[in-house]
Parts: C-alpha cells; structure tokens; sequence
C-alpha cells in the first residue's frame, strides 16, 4: 500500500510542479518538505491528493479532517504524508 | 504582439493556479501574468493604472459576483429576468471599456456548479430556472462583446466538466473555486487564443492514407475492400473523421495527402470508394509515392508556398511520426489513438488551428490553392516566366482600407509571416487607428487572374514624412508571391511618393526568423541598400509595372 500511495503522491507532486516556476520545482523524494509550497499550494495539494488517493484506491480519505495531514503541515514531509494517508485508509478499511 | 505577452488577471476569485499554469505553459508566446486583488473586479476595470503596460487580459467572474441579481435568483427571490439582463449590459459596457486598454480581452462564460440551481425540473422554465437566466445572460455578454472586435468570450462550460471541477474544499481554503484541473484547461485555451492571435495558428494539415483516413492498405486489398463507411463501428469512425477534416477545411484549414503508395491506386480509392467524405478537390496538394515521407512533406509545404511552422501532420504509424518529429521538429506531429474510434476526438482536441477570425478567404481556401495548382501546371506549359505571367492574364487592385476590408485585412496583417517587411501585430481597433492618422496611408491589394479570384492577399502602408514617404507594410499572402504583384506594388508605391513630391521612398525590413523572402524580394528590387535594413529610391526616377500585370486603382 505504501508504494502505491507514494506513487500517487508523485503524480501530485507532478501536478503541482506544472504551477511553479522552473528553479523552484519539487523533488519526487519521501524526504520533500511540504512547507515549500505556499497556502495556495498546500490547498492544492491537498485536494489533488485526495483526488488521486480516490482514483488509486476507489475511496476517499479527507485530508482536511483533524488529526489528518493538515496539522503541523508546515513540518510534514512527502514521506510522512504517505505514512497519514495509509493510516486513514487502514482506519477506513477496519470501521 | 510580442514574444512576451503581459496578461492581466482579473476575477471576484483567486486566480493564483490559473496564473501559475499560464505562465509555467512552455509553448510561445511566454505569458507574465499579473494578478489583480481578487474581489475587486469593478475597480480594476474601471483603473486605468492597473492595465498599464499590459496587452491581455482574461476577466473572469462567478455570476452571482458581479450580477446582484443573479444572486438574488439564486437564493430564490423573484427576479426580473430583463433587470439581470441590464446589469450584464452594464457589466458588458465595462469590458468595452478596458478593451481599449489591451490587444485581447478574454471572458469566460459564466458557470455554476451543477445542482446549485435548485429548481429541479424547472431549471429551463423562463422566468423561474436559474439555468435558464444563466443561459440568457451569458448570450447578453456574447452580444455586447462581439460590438467589440478585441473581446472574446470563451466557452467555459467544457473546462469544468467532470465531477471534480468545482471544489468546496478549495473554495474554503483559497477562495478558488475550481480545481487545478479547471484552470489548467483554460490556460490551455487562453494561451491557443493567444498563439492564433500572434499569427501562430497551423495552416495546413497533412495526412497518411492507409489506416488514417480509411481502414486497411489500399494496395493490397484494393478500394473495394477498405474498411469505410457500412454498418461497421470501424468504419463509421473513419467516416466521421472524414466529415470533421471536411469541417476544419469549411474554415479554411487546408487538407494535403503525404502517402507511400501507388498514386493511381491511391487516387481511385478517394474518387471512386462511395463512402469517402473527402475527394480529390478536397485536397490542397498530394504527395503519394515511394519517397521519404519528409522528404515529400517539405516539398509540399514549399510548393504551398507556406513555412514548416504552419503545418501538422496525422500518420497512425508511430515509426512515421518518430520520423517527422526528429528531422523536422517545426511541424507538429500530435500524438495519435491507435483505436480508430477516438480519431474523430484526437482531432478535435488539436488547438492549434484555432483563429481569432472567418473570412470569405478562409472558407474558400482550399479552391484558392487548387486554382494555384492550375496555374502551375499552365506554367509547365508555357516556356519563359514572363510567358507564363502573361497567360494568366493578372489583375491587381488596390483598394483604400474600408470598414468592409478591415476585418480581413487585420487578419492578412496578422498571419503573414514570409512576406511581411515590419511583422507589426495590431487588432483592428489599432489598424484603424495607425491608418486615420493624416499622415499615414494604408492600401488593401487584391490579385486576380483568369483562373480565380485570390481575394484580399496584400497590404502596402506608407508614413508621409518631411522629405520622404516610408513603406511601413509590405505584405503579401505567400499564395500570390513571386507573380510580379510585389514588384506592382512598388510601382504604386513610387508613384504616390512622386506625386507626393518626396525626395525619396524607403522601406526598412524589420528581420524575423520567418520573412527572409521578403528580404530576398527587396535585395533584388532595385532599390539602393543604406545600412543593413533600409532600401531606398528616388522617387523622380519611375519604377516600371511589370508588363505582364495589371493594375487597377479604386
């Protein structure tokens, strides 16, 4: 599960980097800061995640929701933000 | 226009993702988009400063932002369905008025997320349905901008198709209202109208035959046995594919054959299979033989008279495409389906043939080309150039610019690229403009001969100044290039610094990567060369008509 929602996330990362200038592009790497991106860019983010979360596994996940990736966004990393998905998407699977 | 377009963003949301797509978009012109503080779209169209130095812009607004009772209707209050349609005249009115500031104004239709109606299955009732005001207003908009020649509105409707385009979750967080996938389109369509107004849109599209415009290998099979038309999915999709290049081609694309086949096979396929939508008149040119394929694709641009940059080429063979990609990296070879049924909608989706404008030239262009082939023909026919330009019984006739030629002669200054002395890009407003000045004079040139009507193809504008008059356009459609018509107009345009009693008549060619034949033409005009750029003649000294052309002035 962990590599397929890494790869999701790159696709974002992919994304995303469509919006930013050239020198200041994303490394698809676990190790990527997400303070990088501005607040235009965590929502954006955010919402491409969870699009290609639904699309990679047919349900969604709510980033937004407390405890999610939101909170300390600033500090989260691609890595950690793979590690909050799969957490949410076990907890779905076991409710 | 330049390389460089600075583009004003306007809009009641934030178009951050919007600018960022624009700009980070590799295909020329470059845009620097600046955004205006969102939410405050009346002060920024009505702030002259705010436009300063900008020459686009795109506002774009949600209905019920801009239009107070729109609002009002989507609350369910009882509206007046021609109140909401006078605040869109009056918004209209504010376009019209920042158009003047900009070269292009972009608007996109108003939308609404789906379901926000909420009158269900009365949404289309007039005076009721939210989606029918909604209708109504933005045919208002189109109206009042469409009395402004710089304005375009632009379809929204088909960037947020799909269940993800409008996002509340993006809405609460960054005040837009769309996901990145919305404004990736419009970027997309922005920056296609933008490439058509700098003249950038393809001209000619070439295609392979076998397993492109019709099923199977002619050769082997024969016509009789093509998958094409019938009760076959297969071949159903062939002949809409058929019917849409005959669509673009209604619009002035011009369609040309590049095949590795027997051409008299070939030609007895397209004239005589039943369900072929495009026959031979449908084509511009063909090259069907046994050559390389770029090898006849640059020949059939060049006896076109058109660059490689104007052309795009549709083979289903990936080997074929590798091949024009890498040894002609001008021409755009677009990714093609290998399921025949999603033809139709790969050619659809091409944008690059996009233009700001229909002329009567454009819907007669492929008949226009055609005619030049029997010129050339005739020309084989004849011996000397002089004898073949004498057969064709040439006629030119200069015009002065009329409310009735400036919409194609805008479009002729906009899209010529071979043979165009200065490449100045105006929008008709500021042709006008540069032509109502006393000391400026702009002629429309239009070329006949016995075998057809070329329509407007040329232009020939002059700055009078102290001792000299100044060739400022110097253009001519590479359809009619190379037949005397430039040199006619040097003729007419000597005789006018005569009469005007200049003491001499320059042009200056502003170099480009693409009017090197204007260039050459002027290198060889006669005209003595000062500096670099700048060809001059005494105008006491006549310039002769060529005798084979004649010319007539309206």
């Amino acid at each position: 599960m962990h590599d397929r929602i890494l790869q999701a996330i790159f696709r974002v990362i992919d994304e995303i980097n469509l919006q930013r200038p050239k020198r200041s592009k994303l490394a698809k790497s676990e190790g990527t800061k997400l303070a990088e991106l501005d607040s235009l860019g965590m929502a954006n983010f955010l919402v491409l995640a969870e699009q290609e979360i639904n699309k990679e596994f047919g349900r969604g996940v709510n980033l937004l929701e407390e405890g999610s990736l939101v909170d300390g966004f600033e500090r989260q990393t691609i890595g950690s933000a793979v590690g909050i998905i799969e957490r949410l998407l076990e907890r779905d699977s076991d409710d | 226009m330049t390389d460089l377009m600075r583009t004003l963003l306007i809009s009641d949301f934030n178009l951050e993702t919007f600018a960022a797509y624009l700009e980070n978009d590799p295909g020329e012109p470059e845009i620097e988009p600046t955004v205006a503080p969102f939410g405050q779209v009346v002060q920024t169209l009505v702030d002259s400063a705010a436009w300063s130095n900008q020459e686009a812009a795109v506002v774009w607004t949600q209905p019920h932002a801009v239009i107070g009772s729109f609002n009002a209707a989507q609350r369910f209050e009882r509206v007046d369905p021609e109140r909401a349609l006078a605040e869109v005249a009056d918004f209209g009115q504010l376009l019209i008025g920042a158009a003047d500031r900009v070269k292009a104004l972009f608007v996109p239709t108003w939308e609404i997320p789906p379901g926000e109606g909420g009158y269900g299955f009365l949404e289309m009732r007039p005076g009721v349905g939210v989606a029918h005001l909604l209708m109504r207003m933005n045919l208002k908009l189109a109206e009042i901008a469409s009395s402004k020649s710089n304005i375009y509105v632009l379809p929204a409707k088909k960037w947020i198709e799909g269940k993800t385009a409008f996002n509340a979750k993006l809405w609460y967080m960054a005040k837009s209202p769309f996901a990145p996938e919305v404004f990736k389109n419009a970027a997309r369509d922005v920056k296609a109208a933008i490439r058509a107004l700098h003249g950038a849109a393809r001209k000619l599209l070439v295609l392979d035959l076998d397993d492109t415009l019709w099923g199977g290998i002619v050769g082997d099979q024969g016509w009789q046995n093509l998958t094409l038309g019938g009760h076959d999915p297969i071949g159903e999709a062939f002949v809409d594919f058929q019917t849409t290049l005959k669509s673009l081609a209604n619009r002035g694309v011009l369609l040309a054959i590049v095949s590795k086949n027997t051409e008299s096979i070939a030609l007895e396929a397209i004239e005589r299979h039943p369900a072929m939508v495009l026959r031979r008149d449908d084509f511009a040119h063909l090259k069907i033989n046994w050559e390389d394929k770029a090898k006849n694709l640059v020949e059939l641009a060049d006896e076109l008279n058109l660059g490689l940059q104007s052309v795009v080429f549709i083979d289903d063979n990936p080997a074929e495409r590798a091949r024009i990609r890498d040894t002609l990296p001008e021409v755009f070879v677009p990714d093609w389906p290998q399921d025949k049924t999603f033809y139709k909608s790969a050619l659809l989706a091409l944008d690059c043939f996009h233009q700001p404008l229909m002329t009567d030239e454009d819907a007669r262009r492929t008949q226009l080309y055609r005619d030049e082939q029997r010129r050339e023909q005739a020309k084989a026919q004849v011996g000397s150039l002089d004898d073949w330009l004498k057969s064709l019984d040439m006629r030119v006739a200069v015009q002065p610019l009329t409310p009735a030629n400036l919409a194609r002669a805008t479009q002729l200054l906009n899209k010529t690229n071979q043979m165009n002395l200065a490449t100045r890009r105006l929008t008709e407003a500021e042709l006008q403009q540069w032509a109502d000045n006393p000391n400026h004079v702009l002629w429309t040139v239009n070329v006949a001969d016995k075998f057809g009507d070329a329509g407007l193809t040329g232009l020939l504008s002059v700055a009078v100044e102290d001792e000299a008059v100044r060739i400022v356009d110097f253009i001519l459609s590479c359809r009619v290039m190379g037949r005397k018509v430039e040199q006619t107009m040097v003729h007419f345009a000597v005789d006018f610094a005569n009469r005007r009693e200049a003491k001499r008549i320059e042009a200056t060619i502003v170099p480009t990567a693409k009017n090197q034949p204007c260039r050459e033409f002027w290198n060889n005009s006669g005209f003595e060369l000062n500096g670099e750029n700048t060809f001059s003649w005494d105008p006491a000294q006549a310039y002769s008509r060529p005798e084979s052309v004649q010319l007539i002035i309206e």
